[in-house]
């Protein structure tokens, strides 16, 4: 596909159209490898800000494809007997939010492991994705469901029923005595919106003093940022959501590295999951993978790098004159046709 | 009369200035980071300073305001920190669905509710006035979104006489053209009548000036040539004013209806900016929008010497 500049409209529209030129290999397309035959001659990329718009949309068959419709558009869409609905992307995301390690109370590993043995990922998904449980499932871990990697060991702090008087009394342990526990929520992203409803009951029924800072993406990016304390600028806890594609193993997965001043936001310091992630690199065969990345996953855990609130997949809807969407990370043109 | 015109225009400046000072201001002490924006969420905090020095935006608030100024006294609005194009050539794409919204919009508007006025003064105190009144109120009452959405559902997904979004440019054709912009123009001129609805007291008031009293009987060809050549004369003047009104209104109403149906003008770009604290396009954004307003002013009060005769500056 060649991208036509003279039809970009930043923020708005992207067209993209054939080119003539392109000689695909001789092979299926896998995802972005393999032959990738363009089957139709011209995409044009719309956005819509407003996800009922889009709807609409799709229903008036004034746009062809809606990449990732809301979860409780999707029940009207299916109804609709000109569209298909499914799953987009099967490796889906992992639901998260990071305490600052640097400051109290959760630079201590007792008070971060009180929060996770009190978080109930059931809780957060029905907040993220509804009650359609085909698209959510607990997550006792932090790696994509499905994938070779995929363990649960340690897991156990995640799972069963959550108990509230033991994750008191850690958090007691901890010396936290009621100091505000700054919470910063983007409320523009629906999924991070969601889930700071959450933490923020969750952190209330476990006694501590929230400071919910409701706020938009752009200055929870420049926010959590800060290393100085709360009262300062600075935050204790903010939330986000990793794609199931970067958390299949260690070697693109930033969030859960814990080495300290180089770790992402929350700035983690733990030597053995950094000593499980060199062996996972270091490792001869998928046996040996496995049992590194278990033992990350233990040690990711017991030092609580990050907290995993859940995995969920979101939708895909198409007007059915469309065929051969394939299920991925990205929308993929190519194998796509359409019929008048 | 040219004399006050140019003495109006050399007055724009000032208030360009400050509107200027203000607005970077307000954006430097505003939270939030182009540069984490830029950066990505899975960027580390060095990837995030290492683009905000790229940026400038470690440089103290003057230097930042005064090359700023430096390139707007020079025609340059600079350059957007998130696509790396022109802020004037951003502007100069988007401006166009705005203006057309706009105009549809007003033109709709003044349509339907300068006759409504008109009746409401001629049958004041009776059930019409009354109809009227009660819709002036009701459309004052629904948000932009809300109508928008109903409007979408009705004719576009029932009926399917109209697209729910877009834009399609004029020069594509007029009906394309239009197509587009009738839903979006009526969600957001359904809502301007409350404007319009300030005017109705001084309609009447001028009417019955102009010998058009509720009490005396209205029939025969004497009283319509009353009502519409002299009372809407002497109407004119605060009608004029509430379309001034009504187009700084139509401004900030075209960020939303253009979010809602995805029209990709000045009101998208300006949410767009915004979300992405990208500070060039907002500021070129808002002075443009405040020359708008001033300009808008100017030809309010230069209106008025035309439909007054008594109005002389």
């Amino acid at each position: 596909m060649k991208f036509v500049k003279g039809e970009w409209v930043p923020g708005a529209k992207a067209v993209f159209e054939k080119f003539a030129d392109y000689v695909p290999r001789q092979e299926k397309a896998s995802w972005l490898a393999g032959g990738k035959r363009m089957l139709i001659d011209r995409v044009e990329w719309v956005v819509i800000p407003d996800p009922a718009t889009a709807a609409a949309a799709l229903q008036n068959g004034e746009v062809d494809w809606w990449e990732s419709p809301i979860p409780d558009l999707v029940p009207s869409l299916k109804k609709n007997r000109n569209i298909g609905v499914d799953i987009a992307d099967p490796l889906g995301n992992i639901g998260s939010f990071r305490m600052n390690h640097l400051h109290p109370p959760f630079n201590d590993v007792k008070a971060r492991r009180a929060v996770l043995m009190a978080l109930s990922q059931e809780d957060y998904m029905r907040a993220v994705v509804g009650d359609d449980t085909a698209l959510w499932k607990t997550l006792p871990g932090f790696f994509t469901p499905d994938t070779p990697l995929y363990t649960e060991e340690g897991g156990e702090i995640l799972k069963g029923k959550r108990d509230f008087d033991a994750a008191k009394k850690l958090l007691a342990e901890s010396g936290y005595a009621g100091q505000p526990v700054t919470c910063v929520v983007a409320q523009d992203q629906p999924i991070t919106k969601a889930q700071g409803d959450v933490t923020a009951d969750l952190l209330k029924r476990l006694g501590m003093n929230v400071d919910f800072v409701a706020t938009d993406w752009g200055t929870v990016g420049s926010r959590r940022a800060q290393k100085t304390p709360p009262g300062q600028g600075g935050w204790q806890m903010f939330h986000s959501w990793h794609a199931g594609a970067d958390c299949i193993n260690p070697a693109a997965y930033t969030a859960i590295r814990a080495n300290g001043d180089k770790a992402w936001f929350g700035w983690p310091t733990s030597p053995t999951v950094e000593k499980e992630v060199t062996n996972w690199f270091d490792a001869k065969s998928l046996d040996d993978e496995k049992a590194a990345v278990g033992r990350l996953n233990r040690a990711a855990l017991e030092d609580v790098v990050y907290a995993p609130t859940g995995f969920f997949l979101s939708y895909t809807a198409w007007r059915k004159n469309v065929s051969g969407i394939a299920k991925g990370p990205l929308p993929f043109f190519w194998d796509v046709s359409k019929t008048a | 009369m040219v004399s006050y015109i140019l003495r109006r225009i050399l007055s724009t400046l000032p208030v360009m200035g400050i509107v200027a000072l203000f607005v970077f201001s307000l954006l430097y002490i505003a939270p939030g980071d182009p540069a984490a924006v830029i950066a990505g969420d899975q960027a580390s905090p060095a990837d995030v300073e290492r683009i905000r020095q790229g940026l400038g935006l470690d440089r103290p608030f003057l230097v930042q305001f005064g090359t700023w100024l430096w390139h707007i006294l020079h025609g340059d609005l600079g350059t957007s920190i998130f696509t790396n194009l022109p802020v004037a050539a951003l502007i100069a794409q988007r401006i166009e669905p705005t203006l057309s919204l706009m105009a549809i919009t007003l033109v709709l508007t003044i349509l339907v509710a300068v006759p409504l006025g008109v009746v409401a003064a001629w049958k004041a105190g009776s059930w019409v006035d009354r109809t009227i009144m009660a819709f002036a109120v009701f459309a004052f009452s629904l948000p932009v979104f809300v109508v928008g959405y109903v409007l979408a559902y009705v004719f576009a997904l029932q009926f399917e006489w109209l697209p729910v979004q877009g834009y399609t440019p004029l020069a594509a054709g007029f009906w394309p053209w239009l197509q587009n912009l009738i839903l979006p123009a009526v969600a957001l001129g359904y809502g301007l009548h409350r404007a319009d609805r300030a005017h109705y007291p001084r309609l009447h008031a001028r009417g019955a000036a102009a010998g058009l009293c509720p009490h005396r009987p209205r029939q025969g060809p004497d009283q319509r040539s009353i009502l519409f050549v002299h009372a809407l004369k002497n109407a004119a003047v605060p009608i004029v004013t509430v379309i001034g009104i009504g187009i700084a209104l139509l401004i900030g109403g075209a960020v939303v209806t253009e979010s809602v149906f995805a029209i990709p003008g000045l009101g998208r770009l300006t949410i767009d900016a915004i979300l992405r604290r990208d500070y060039p396009v907002i500021q070129g954004i808002v002075l443009l929008f405040s020359f708008l307003y001033v300009l808008v002013n100017l030809m309010v009060d230069v209106t008025y010497t035309l439909v007054d005769p008594r109005i002389r500056y």
